[in-house]
Parts: structure tokens; C-alpha cells; sequence
């Protein structure tokens, strides 16, 4: 049987059970319980990251819904108890036109409307070896971000290899089995 | 072909290469917090998290194993979709799943943290012997279904696995002390610590005895040939230790002695005695080629079954049995889509067959066999919604056998030099629909293969009209029964209402069913009641389940259906010769609605459980030799009750009934079942 054949009769299939099955979107805005796995997330890097780390987030300030999301993170991170032993700092918030100044970052968190930006974002991150968080899960599955995490309904991980191995990132074993590694 | 290993070499080598080395056992808690659900390493070897595996699997949280009120597993396991029950005694039970429930079945792997703890010698599990208290139980996995490609052997009908505390992750101490009807007296500590960063303990130790239910059962229970005073009393220690960042190793020991009475595949009550020592050692290791994993354990049982047998007013037996099993498997990812497991067993398990003096039974030998597995598990991300897990296991016994005959056997040893090769296979298809909708499409084939005892008893149980005996004796020809099973689970969230709900749909077919009494041999001057092959079966069954949880309040509610149909060599007549009756003792219908609700400190739990009737049987010793005479055992609700009060953050009270509204019921054709009431008080700190 072609692998053209499969992927068609899966298309058609995904069609069908759609029509039966609920369905919801990619992306949502950044939520405490978000930033709750990400942190637990973040613990399971294999240097055991401990205390308050340097943190940002990461926006456009030319997109009205971009700097509303923003402004949203800083409270929820500026109120996370992080895990108990790894904690966030207080947010600095990095315009995607200065994305140089992420130097020093250590975790950047990713407002929304930021898609088209998505290359830019991983390769200065990339740079400067931040670990990025999208709630675009899309983000991950391409590579441009190392976590993409959602929790509602149920908590979605997705890690990408190539983004965390260009940070210089690693999780442990165990995380990467039961998490989706892209 | 070259080309293509050693790319496949080279993703290894580069997976393991870049990996971080920190090997551990999984932290259970840790990643549960994370997911939001329980995880498991029972399905495939693999850390997954439940919603992920593919089979049906339950995953029974401490929670809610505190919830049920229950003082012994079988009775939390009740409540679950496609579990039955049968209480033989106040200290004995049979779980079935999906099915063929019969006295000492031999069709559920029972493991503690992956160390089987099911008897080789009859393939059984008694409950009671499994060196573990409920308190230190961090969850019991269920999978539904066989699983002979991952565990081996006799996980035909399904495997349990049971996860203790692990004290590098989880600190507590719990003391548990309980009073109650039928004079049950039972307290347990339990204690999860670390020495250092480096070292961690676990300790467990129990002890209880109760007295025997007061009920005569109709046929003929005899109080005067049973313990009227059960007892148990166990302790295990373990202790684990991070020796490097990669490297992390366990040592345990354990030893549980009990007196209780069973319910003996001869469909007559036994006392049963016994005592089993294990002994432990764990190696888990990150390394450049993946995890490695190398458990290796003894197995030492010091049975004692004395039944009552026309004659000698007890026919006592010592089946000594000491298995020695070494497992070694290797757990990898290439790239990002496939991981693999490869993995190795080795098992000894021997088998003397004693009298009441330790002196060889009449005629009884000493049987072993050796058996050398290899098995390999493919688990490939096909896309982020569809998943394919592949496992096969390839399983070589040889069998042999020592010793005498009583006079004018028809076997020698000769006939016992067997070898057996069989393969077990497990493949599923995750489809992940929707956020909400998860199916899963599987087929597996699992293999019972005959017991020691059922490859070599020689046991009399009567005098012969020859002068001689009347033999329950093994048959070295016996085949082992493939079964295949096939279905297709639907999960679905509902987040409306704070619940999962999961419908499966199951068809499976055996072959060449094991049994006693399968045929029987005239040698004068005795008679040999033959165990072996009877014929086959198949069983179709759906079940469905919702479970949910609010701040306050938590739920489970399933239904279960199954439908078995023999084929079969035995029991088509008027004269029931052979205990197997498998389409008449499965219950059709099963039903349990448990609902808790907390209010203030205090908490009531209630389970209402329902099963429809079914036929069993029980051995008279009537006319001819070893005929069953059948019961029927009505259809049933049960309706339990706890009660508990939270002093405070560390010391809880609980008052709990089981069957509060029925006494003196039937699950088995042994004693009928009695209400118990008891008090027990727990603290953790």
C-alpha cells in the first residue's frame, strides 16, 4: 500500500471522526496552570535548574492583542510560586525588535501574534540560550521554540529537539518519552 | 540493507550520546503532577502517561485505594469494570478478568514494582502472600487483557501491578490499627525515608488474624478440617540508592507467612499455610546505548495444603517451589518518533513435591523447568495524534523431571523432557481524535501454559476399588493454550461534567483450555484422574465506565457484559466430572456505582456492586471418582459503606461495613459470605 494511500484514507478518516469527535484550536492565551507545567517542565532539565531564574517575555508591542497577553504574563509570572525549588524572576519584556537584548535570559515566555515572527524569535534565542515557551503549540512542531505547552483540557507538551539542542537544552530521558519530542 | 543499520546504529548512538545521564526510577508523583494523570511503565516497558498507553488499562490511585475502605486488594479491585471477585473465606478471594474466575486461576500475573508475585508452582496468586501494605501502595495498575509480549507467561486474562512509595521521592511514615467483626484484628506501619541525598528506605511490616466466617455452607463446609483463625504476618524492607548521577540500584528482602483457608481447584476447601521469602536486587543505568535495566529475584515458597479427602481425614502436600528469575532490558529512542526496547529473561523455577514430614510423597518427584525469552517492543509516533506499539516476545521452555512413580504409572521420566516454544504478541493503535477523544484499536496473543503442578502432580486423594489410590496427577503432554484477543476502546473527556468515560468492545478465543479431571486412566492398581487439555472457548463482552471528580465529590460508575461459550470435552453430560465451567461460573452482568462526598472532615464513601448469577461447583466425592456436584450462586447486590473523620492533618478515623445489608451470601460453593464492620485508625507523617 502507497504511503500516499495511508496518509489519504487518515485524511479522510479525520475528516469523518470529526464530524462526530469535538475538536479545538492550536493556540490559547498563556495561563497560570501554563506557567505551573512549565516550570515543572522546565525542572526536569537535565542541569536540575534550581532557585529564581532570569526570565522574560517575549511580545509586539505594534499588535494591540500581543501586548494585552503580555502585560497578562507579567502578573501571572510575577504572582508564580514556580516549582518550590525553581522560581521565575520578575519578567523583563523584550519587543521583538530588540530581540538582542535577550542575552542573560535564561526562560522567554511567548506572547500571542507572534507566528510571523517565530524564526527570528528561535534564532536569537538560539544564540543567547533561552529556553522559549509558547502556548502555540505550532511553535514547538516547527522547531522554533524548544517548549510549546498547553493544559487545557489536558496538559499537551510538546519538546522540540532541534530548538533545545541549538539552545543548548536538554531534558531528561524520562520527560522526553512521555512528553511528544518533535 | 547495510546501509540502513547503520543509520539506525547511528540515531542510537547519537540519541544516547546526546541524553543527559541521570537514571532513575520513575517518580511517579513528580510526573502525575505534571500530566495531570497518572503515569505507568506496565503497558510497554516505556514511561507513558495513561491516556497514552495502548491497552486498557485502569490505574487505581492511592486516593482512591484509601477511599474504598477496603483491608485487603481484592476487595478494591471489586469495583472496576471487567473484575469479579469471589470471596472463598474471610481471608481468601479469586479475581478474575473478563472471565474465567475459578478457584487457584492461574490466568492474572500479579507483580509488586514489576516482581511477580504469582506462585509458579499452580500459577496462582494468593492475595494474602503478597508481601506489601495497602498504606505504602502509591497505585495499582490493571491492565485488561493479555500482555504475554511484555510480562510473559500467564498474563493471558490480564496483569496487576502494584507500585509501593519510592523513598527517594516519597517521605512518609503511616501506622494503621483496626478492630471488627469476626474478631479482625490488623495493624501495619509503613515508612518511606531518606538516610541522605543519595539513600533512601522503605520498610513495611503488618499483622493480623481474624476469625473464620460461622457459617455452614450447605455443601458441607466442614469447620472441623479448616482454620478457624486466620493469620498473616509480614515485613519487607528495601532500600534504594542513587550510586551516580547514572546509575541507580535497589536491594530488597521480604517475608509473609500465612494460615488461612482456600478454596482448592479440586473444589474443596484447604488449609493453607504458607510462607515465601524473597529476595531482590535492581540495576537501573543511563547509558551511551540507552536505559539499561537488570532485575534479578528469588522467589521462595514453603507451602503447606492439608484437604479433606475420604480416607485420611487430611491429604497434606508441600509443593516446595524456588524461582529464580534474571531480567535485562535496554530502553531507547532513535530520532524523536521510535523508541525500542529489547530485552532478555532467564527463569528457573523447581518444584519438590512433599508430604506432611518432608519426606517425598508417594511417588512424587522433583520437576523444573528453564525458561530463556527474548522480546523486543517498537513504539513509533506516527504523527502527534496516532501512535503504533508493536511487541513481540519469544518464550523457550524446557521442562524435566527426577524421581519416582508410584507403582504402575504410565509415565516415565522420559516423558517430562519436553521443550515448548511460543510467541506472545501485543500490537495497539493509539488514535488521539480529538483533545477529548481517544480510540484505541488492539490485538494480542497471550499463552497459558501448564503449572508445575499441572505438568506434574501426583497427588491421591482416595482409595481405589484396586487396593491402590486415586491420583490427581499432572500430564506431562498437556498444551499450552494461545488466546487471542481483539478490541477497541473509546475514551472520552467530558469536561462538563468532570469525568472520563471509557467504552470497550472485546472479543477473545482460547484454545486447548488447561483443567483437572480431563480424562482419566485405569492402571490398576490405580486410578489416575488426568489434568489437561478440555477443549476451547471464546468470550465476547463490552463494558463501560465513567469516573469523575469534583473539590467534594468523586465518582466511578461501570457497567460490564460478558458473554463466554465452551467448546469443550468435559461436563456435557449429566454428570459434572471436571471443576471447569467456564461459560456457567462467568457473571453476565456487573454493575457498580461508588460515589464519595466530603463534608467538613468528614468523608462517606458507598459502593453499591451488583452481579448477576452464575453456576458453580463443589467436589462430594460422589460416585464416579471425582464428580462435582453444581451450585448456583444468585444474583447479588452488595452495598458497602465508609465512614471517616479527619482529626486532624496527620490522624484519620474510619468506621467501615462491607455487605451491611446482606449476610450470609454467596460468591463461592464454600462458606457463604458475612457481613464484617471494623474500626480502624491511621496517622502519616
Amino acid at each position: 500500500m502507497k504511503i500516499s494511500n495511508v496518509r489519504g484514507g487518515l485524511l479522510l478518516a479525520s475528516i469523518a471522526t470529526s464530524l462526530v469527535f469535538s475538536t479545538s484550536s492550536a493556540y490559547a492565551d498563556i495561563t497560570t496552570r501554563d506557567v505551573q507545567v512549565a516550570a515543572r517542565a522546565i525542572a526536569f532539565l537535565s542541569s536540575k535548574p534550581k532557585g529564581v531564574r532570569a526570565t522574560a517575555i517575549i511580545y509586539d508591542q505594534s499588535n494591540a492583542a500581543s501586548k494585552a497577553e503580555a502585560n497578562s504574563l507579567v502578573k501571572i509570572l510575577t504572582a508564580s510560586k514556580g516549582t518550590g525549588k525553581l522560581k521565575f524572576s520578575a519578567p523583563r519584556l523584550v519587543d521583538i525588535s530588540a530581540l538582542e537584548t535577550l542575552d542573560g535570559v535564561e526562560i522567554a515566555f511567548l506572547s500571542s501574534e507572534l507566528s510571523s515572527h517565530h524564526d527570528d524569535i528561535a534564532t536569537a534565542a538560539s544564540a543567547a540560550g533561552v529556553l522559549t515557551v509558547s502556548s502555540d503549540l505550532d511553535c514547538a512542531k516547527q522547531g522554533n521554540c524548544v517548549l510549546g505547552i498547553q493544559s487545557k483540557p489536558k496538559v499537551q507538551m510538546f519538546i522540540s529537539k532541534k530548538a533545545a539542542s541549538e539552545a543548548g537544552k536538554k531534558f531528561l530521558p524520562t520527560l522526553l518519552m512521555l512528553a511528544k519530542e518533535v | 540493507m547495510k546501509a540502513t543499520l547503520k543509520i539506525a546504529l547511528a540515531g542510537v548512538s547519537c540519541f544516547a550520546m546526546t541524553q543527559a545521564a541521570s537514571a532513575q526510577t520513575l517518580d511517579y508523583g513528580l510526573y502525575e503532577e505534571l500530566f495531570g494523570e497518572p503515569v505507568t511503565t506496565s503497558a510497554t516497558g516505556k514511561p507513558q502517561r495513561k491516556s497514552d498507553v495502548p491497552l486498557n488499562m485502569e490505574i487505581i490511585t492511592q486516593s482512591q485505594i484509601k477511599r474504598s475502605g477496603a483491608r485487603d486488594i481484592p476487595q478494591i479491585l471489586r469495583r472496576y469494570a471487567g473484575l469479579s471477585v469471589h470471596e472463598f473465606s474471610i481471608a481468601s478471594s479469586e479475581v478474575g478478568i473478563r472471565g474465567y474466575n475459578q478457584p487457584f486461576a492461574e490466568r492474572i500475573l500479579v507483580l509488586v514494582n514489576g516482581r511477580q508475585v504469582y506462585l509458579e508452582y499452580f500459577g496462582i496468586v494468593i492475595w494474602s502472600l503478597i508481601g506489601v501494605e495497602l498504606s505504602e501502595i502509591r497505585q495499582i495498575e490493571v491492565i485488561r487483557g493479555p500482555n504475554t509480549a511484555l510480562f510473559g507467561f500467564n498474563a493471558v486474562s490480564g496483569v496487576i501491578n502494584i507500585v509501593t512509595d519510592n523513598p527517594l521521592y516519597t517521605q512518609k511514615t503511616t501506622v494503621t490499627a483496626g478492630y471488627g467483626s469476626q474478631n479482625q484484628r490488623f495493624a501495619s506501619l509503613t515508612s518511606s525515608f531518606k538516610i541522605n541525598e543519595m539513600i533512601g528506605v522503605r520498610i513495611s511490616a503488618g499483622l493480623g488474624g481474624m476469625d473464620e466466617f460461622d457459617t455452614q455452607g450447605p455443601l458441607a463446609f466442614n469447620r472441623d478440617t479448616v482454620i478457624l483463625d486466620p493469620r498473616r504476618r509480614h515485613v519487607t524492607g528495601e532500600i534504594y540508592a542513587q550510586l551516580t548521577d547514572s546509575i541507580q540500584a535497589t536491594l530488597e528482602g521480604s517475608y509473609t507467612d500465612i494460615d488461612q483457608n482456600g478454596f482448592s481447584p479440586l473444589r474443596i476447601e484447604a488449609k493453607a499455610q504458607s510462607k515465601l521469602k524473597v529476595i531482590r536486587a535492581r540495576i537501573i543505568a543511563e547509558t551511551g546505548i540507552g536505559q539499561i535495566n537488570i532485575n534479578g529475584y528469588i522467589n521462595d515458597t514453603d507451602p503447606l495444603f492439608q484437604l479433606p479427602t475420604p480416607g485420611p481425614n487430611l491429604n497434606s502436600i508441600r509443593p516446595f517451589n524456588k524461582s529464580t528469575i534474571l531480567q535485562v532490558s535496554d530502553l531507547f529512542k532513535v530520532g524523536t518518533n521510535h523508541t525500542f526496547r529489547i530485552s532478555g529473561e532467564y527463569r528457573n523455577s523447581d518444584f519438590q513435591f512433599r508430604g506432611l514430614d518432608f519426606s517425598p510423597l508417594d511417588g512424587g518427584g522433583d520437576l523444573q523447568y528453564n525458561i530463556y525469552s527474548a522480546a523486543g517492543l517498537w513504539d513509533w509516533a506516527i504523527q502527534d495524534n496516532l501512535t503504533l506499539s508493536t511487541a513481540m516476545r519469544y518464550d523457550l521452555l524446557k521442562l524435566d523431571r527426577s524421581g519416582g512413580f508410584p507403582g504402575g504409572f504410565p509415565f516415565s521420566n522420559d516423558d517430562y523432557n519436553r521443550t515448548i516454544k511460543e510467541v506472545g504478541l501485543n500490537a495497539g493503535l493509539v488514535w488521539k481524535v480529538s483533545e477529548e477523544d481517544t480510540l484505541r484499536f488492539t490485538i494480542a496473543r497471550g499463552v497459558d501454559i501448564p503449572s508445575l503442578v499441572e505438568f506434574g502432580l501426583v497427588f491421591p486423594v482416595a482409595p481405589s476399588p484396586f487396593g491402590g489410590a486415586v491420583f490427581v496427577t499432572g500430564d506431562p503432554d498437556t498444551n499450552t493454550s494461545p488466546v487471542w484477543n481483539y478490541e477497541i476502546d473509546w475514551d472520552k473527556r467530558l469536561d462538563s461534567i468532570s469525568s472520563n468515560m471509557r467504552i470497550a468492545v472485546f472479543y477473545q478465543t482460547v484454545k486447548d483450555l488447561q483443567a483437572f479431571n480431563a480424562g482419566q486412566v485405569i492402571a490398576p492398581p490405580n486410578i489416575l484422574n488426568l489434568l489437561g487439555n478440555i477443549g476451547d472457548s471464546e468470550v465476547f463482552g463490552f463494558e463501560v465506565s465513567l469516573d469523575g471528580e469534583n473539590d467534594d465529590t468523586f465518582w466511578l460508575l461501570n457497567y460490564s457484559y460478558i458473554d463466554v461459550t465452551d467448546d469443550r470435552t468435559v461436563n456435557n453430560g449429566p454428570v459434572t466430572t471436571s471443576p471447569y465451567l467456564g461459560e456457567e461460573e462467568a457473571s453476565t452482568h456487573t454493575f457498580n456505582v461508588n460515589v464519595g462526598h466530603t463534608f467538613g472532615k468528614f468523608t462517606v464513601d458507598t459502593l453499591l456492586h451488583y452481579t448477576s448469577s452464575y453456576q458453580t461447583s463443589r467436589n462430594l466425592f460422589l460416585p464416579p471418582p471425582g464428580s462435582f456436584q453444581r451450585f448456583d450462586v444468585s444474583s447479588n447486590f452488595r452495598v458497602d459503606l465508609r465512614l471517616a473523620y479527619k482529626v486532624n492533618d496527620s490522624v484519620e478515623l474510619e468506621v467501615v461495613g462491607q455487605s451491611i445489608f446482606d449476610n450470609n451470601f454467596f460468591e463461592s460453593s464454600q462458606a457463604p459470605v458475612q457481613r464484617q464492620v471494623f474500626f480502624r485508625i491511621q496517622t502519616s507523617f
